[in-house]
């Protein structure tokens, strides 16, 4: 099928993730199924938890000028946009006026100055925050610094449906460029989140992983029969998607074309998932980028590890696969980064943009025993390496019921590009 | 005590701008101009918020002229400190 000019190609990948502090990282951790979790603990709280941590402070990449508006996940997402543009060989959007847009996913924002804010509040007595507070904390400030900095001029557009939030950013800003409203985007996720008073929230639910004895490297176990619940993680990732057509004019390669989209919602419970709802977003994922169920060579899981999340998406993947789901390849890749939250589905679409980049299957980490219940075909502990990828698919389903998957397929119009890496390396 | 002079709220601010922002002391002269050496609005509130606070009182009259320097702002302290004297 010849390609449209307005079929979205993504040229560009920033990554900061507890897997890899860029795509070339990212790309070996998911080759070695190299697991980033690590115990996570505050004085504050008695139990420690395993959770992905990017071990650095970033705040020496900004000014002093800069760092009074920058929350963590603003850094990390400043960063992670700088990454993705450099890759796509963009400086900035400035010359785009309103041709170029900025879609991106987050559930907390700036969590960490919230977090400070109020202890000061309620600690100190302080009576007002300083003048950047407000500002620093907002769900939007990462985009926004973004787009002042780097001249984005079209929608600056902020979602938020909890772990789907940059699925929905991703698949907005494609229709956007598809439906010609763009030429290009930046589109992606950050999340740092790992302050006492955000992890005690999540401990109230009951749904976080318990830290694995032996090796707390292992505590996120997905589909797996021991499985204990989710791992919190923080990280930040960008990906420049744009046109076609606007990619060869600039005369750039593409590492794949984002092939589909599909957005559904359950319409059923605040903090329960639905397999019709997530059946839904695949059916419409599959209508919309024009693949029949067997075309699909990979499947990236939303799978947390939670014990009633992990099968109802697997009953969701059986119901839309139907025949197809025994040849179906599966993981999920948060058994080494963990959930990421608000950069949950940008991490797991570059995972499929990589499997299709580099000939394999991401692997599901410490999948010994597969729960029945969630039976299909598991990629299991080791990537499969030599596996062409045509078609991936990634699902995402937020706590609220907004379900959202990404299709990406090999891209036969453009030339293509690599990420240096040696395959042969890996075990 | 008597009221600070502007050489001294100078040497404060400069001290405040200097830690807080990297703003070395012969950037922050008294002519130089609030944006020019990198400072917005809720910037200039912040240092205001520190003066108060290292001199330990409340600056009623916060009104500066447009694209104000930081002579400026040396002036607004002491006309506050003033009022109170």
């Amino acid at each position: 099928m010849a390609g449209h000019a307005r079929d979205v190609v993504i040229t560009g990948i920033g990554i900061l993730s507890p897997v890899g502090l860029n795509v070339t990282e990212f790309r070996q951790s998911l080759l070695s199924n190299r697991s980033g979790i690590q115990l996570w603990e505050s004085p504050q709280l008695s139990r420690r938890i395993p959770a992905g941590v990017i071990g650095k402070d970033f705040s020496s990449e900004f000014s002093k000028l800069e760092l009074p508006y920058m929350d963590r996940c603003s850094q990390i997402a400043m960063l992670a946009a700088r990454q993705a543009m450099a890759d796509a060989g963009i400086e900035q959007f400035a010359d785009h006026a309103q041709r170029a847009g900025l879609y991106y996913g987050s559930v907390g924002g700036g969590v960490k100055t919230e977090h400070d804010w109020v202890r000061q509040f309620h600690v100190d007595h302080v009576e007002g925050a300083k003048p950047y507070t407000i500002m620093a904390s907002m769900l939007n400030a990462a985009p926004a610094l973004i787009s002042i900095k780097h001249k984005i001029l079209g929608p600056v557009i902020t979602n938020s449906s909890a772990c789907s939030s940059s699925g929905a950013a991703i698949g907005e800003a494609s229709r956007a460029i598809r439906d010609g409203y763009l030429d290009l985007a930046l589109a992606g996720g950050a999340e740092a989140a790992l302050t006492p008073t955000f992890v005690a929230l999540w401990s109230g639910l009951r749904a976080l992983a318990e830290a694995d004895p032996n090796d707390v490297s292992r505590s996120c176990r997905p589909f797996s029969l021991d499985r204990t619940g989710l791992v919190l993680s923080e990280g930040a990732v960008f990906l420049m998607l744009e046109s076609r057509a606007h990619a060869e004019k600039r005369g750039v390669a593409a590492y794949c074309r984002l092939s589909g989209y599909g957005i559904a919602s359950d319409g059923y419970h605040i903090g329960t998932p639905h397999s019709q709802g997530q059946a839904a977003a695949l059916r419409a994922v599959l209508a919309d980028a024009g693949l029949r169920p067997d075309q699909v060579s990979y499947y990236n899981a939303h799978a947390t590890a939670t014990r009633g999340g992990d099968p109802v998406e697997s009953a969701a993947v059986r119901e839309v696969f139907a025949d197809a789901t025994d040849q179906l390849p599966v993981s999920s890749t948060k058994g080494i980064h963990g959930h990421l939250l608000g950069g949950a589905s940008a991490i797991e679409l570059a995972a499929c943009v990589l499997a299709i980049e580099g000939s394999f299957l991401p692997a599901t980490a410490h999948l010994d025993a597969v729960d029945p219940e969630c039976a299909l075909r598991h990629v299991a502990n080791r990537p499969w390496l030599d596996t062409p990828v045509e078609h991936a698919v990634s699902l995402s389903a937020g706590f609220g019921g907004t379900n959202v998957a990404l299709a990406v397929s090999k891209e036969h119009e453009l030339r293509t590009k690599n990420i240096a890496g040696d395959v042969s390396t890996i075990t | 005590m008597g009221i600070p002079d502007s050489e001294n709220i100078l040497a404060t601010l400069q001290g405040f701008l200097a830690e807080r922002f990297d703003i070395a002391a012969d950037v922050a002269i008294p002519d130089a101009r609030l944006r020019d050496i990198g400072l917005d609005s809720m910037m200039v509130l912040d240092v205001m918020m520190e003066v108060e606070d290292q001199l330990g009182v409340k600056l009623d009259d916060v009104t500066l002229p447009r694209d104000a320097t930081l002579g400026d702002v040396v002036a607004l302290v002491r006309r506050n400190l003033e009022v109170r004297a």
